[in-house]
């Protein structure tokens, strides 16, 4: 299994894995997940619309594709892409973000890496901050991104 | 005892009832897989976005507002 960022994720999710992905299995944290649906939804009828721009991103498609993408998010084809458990990995990463400066997003990546020892590959430089890259490397933790 | 339901004056119905909509199901195992795909303009669209920085405005700006879901 290999733990991705959302840039990632996104393109398995319809059926297109970046090259290097292509035929492995793919693991998103349930923080990624949440990020990325959140981004993804549709502005619906009343003033959560209001918070954000991002809720922009999904006019561009057709009702019937913002369905399917919307079950692809919540259920997505186990042989493309997990949605990791957070359950079992609260206390690793609530240590880890005792240890190092770190959003409960990135801890929880890297407490999903550190307790399966699973591979991270990231799409986007910048899911790969000098903290994160810190940490896995005092972790042991295989980090590359694809960019 | 009984527990009531609360005020209902200033309910927003249409937010509340678009919000219920939007629940999963509990189990993955009560997921029928329709086996539906997305169109190609739509497939195209989400991994071009997913490369161009338009879905990385949309996450910076989610985390630039929740600290714990920045990175």
């Amino acid at each position: 299994m290999i733990l991705v960022d959302e840039y990632a994720a996104l393109p398995a999710l319809v059926g297109r894995p970046a090259a290097p992905l292509v035929g492995q299995p793919l693991a998103l944290t349930y923080s990624r997940a949440y990020r990325l649906t959140r981004a993804l939804l549709d502005p619906g009828p009343a003033r959560l619309a209001t918070r954000g721009q991002f809720s922009r991103l999904v006019e561009a498609l057709s009702a019937a594709d913002q369905q399917v993408l919307h079950e692809r998010l919540a259920h997505p084809n186990p042989k493309l892409l997990t949605i990791v458990d957070p359950r079992p990995l609260i206390r690793t990463a609530g240590a880890i973000q005792n240890t190092y400066t770190l959003s409960l997003l990135q801890a929880e990546t890297m407490a999903a890496a550190v307790t399966h020892d699973w591979p991270i590959r990231f799409a986007e430089a910048r899911s790969a901050s000098e903290t994160v890259r810190r940490a896995t490397f005092e972790l042991g933790v295989d980090l590359a991104t694809m960019t | 005892m009984s527990v009531g339901r609360g005020h209902t004056d200033g309910v927003n119905r249409e937010l509340r009832e678009w919000l219920r909509s939007l629940a999963g199901h509990e189990s993955p195992d009560d997921v029928v897989p329709t086996g539906r795909s997305l169109s190609d303009e739509g497939a195209e669209y989400l991994e071009r976005i997913a490369r161009d920085g338009t879905l990385a405005a949309a996450l910076t700006e989610i985390g630039a507002n929740e600290p714990e879901l920045a990175g």
